[in-house]
């Protein structure tokens, strides 16, 4: 980031060619050529060295005391809210409750109807059946790779 | 490893181009996190659900593609950039690609 010289207090001097050079020299903001040749100087320029340090010093505390993300507590705060948790849970419970029950008297009365021809529902049968297989593997493929995926914690 | 979205490496030389190099990844949250995601759609505000799942497979392509440059011996890897697309609903595509080159800096002689 290039320092305005006009952001300054009144008294203070604008700065020169060197300092406006260092700032953009910290911040990694000089063409090729231009950091080379600035690089070369400051091996025969001890102050010019202690420009670029400071200002690199300047740049690490200004990220230390920035503020983080400012919803990251209020963000924690909201999900561990009892009533949000409680109803979360509850929902889930429920959910799957009804849906692996319903699912079950479905396929349950439909295999036992005498009134459908055997065929038809021994093929809806290996049909669900071979769903059910075909889950069980991916789930289970997914719960043994959990602790290996070392993504799972990225958040944003 | 230098990762920049530039064409050159400041206060360095770069000294050879090694090629492309990309990382690819497609990610999804499970069928929970997609209902819950639905639901936020109605009332609005940040999707965090797919913020995350963004997210990682935003990382899991620039390692990949970070492993690709290691591989190839390189220093830095610039150009870089990311590229995203939907090929299934509710799924991430990242794709993190730049070119690998060998650097020296001055100071290396």
């Amino acid at each position: 980031m290039m320092l305005d010289p006009d952001n300054r207090h009144p008294e203070e001097p604008p700065p020169g060619e060197d300092e406006l050079m260092a700032m953009a020299f910290a911040d990694g903001e000089l063409g090729a050529e231009e950091a080379a040749a600035f690089a070369t100087r400051l091996k025969s320029d001890p102050a010019l060295l202690r420009l670029v340090a400071e200002h690199r010093a300047l740049d690490a505390l200004a990220r230390q005391v920035g503020h983080p993300e400012p919803a990251e507590i209020d963000w924690a705060r909201l999900k561990a809210d009892p009533t949000h948790r409680g109803s979360t849970v509850a929902g889930w419970v429920l959910l799957t409750a009804s849906a692996l029950i319903g699912a079950a008297v479905a396929s349950g009365s439909f295999l036992l109807d005498d009134s459908v021809p055997f065929p038809a529902r021994a093929l809806a049968g290996a049909g669900v059946l071979g769903l059910a297989l075909l889950f069980s593997a991916v789930l289970r493929r997914r719960l043994r790779a959990i602790p290996l995926d070392p993504y799972r914690h990225v958040q944003r | 490893m230098l990762i920049l979205t530039t064409t050159e490496v400041a206060a360095a030389e770069i000294t050879e181009s090694l090629g492309l190099v990309r990382g690819t990844t497609v990610r999804t949250r499970h069928w929970g996190h997609n209902l819950i995601a639905a639901f936020k759609g109605l009332v609005g505000g940040e999707v965090h659900e797919y913020t995350k799942v963004i997210a990682e497979a935003r990382e899991e392509a620039l390692d990949r593609m970070k492993a690709e440059a290691f591989a190839l011996g390189a220093d830095a890897v610039v150009g870089f950039r990311f590229a995203t697309s939907e090929v299934a609903k509710n799924c991430a595509e990242v794709v993190a690609y730049g070119t690998a080159v060998k650097v020296v800096r001055p100071d290396q002689g």
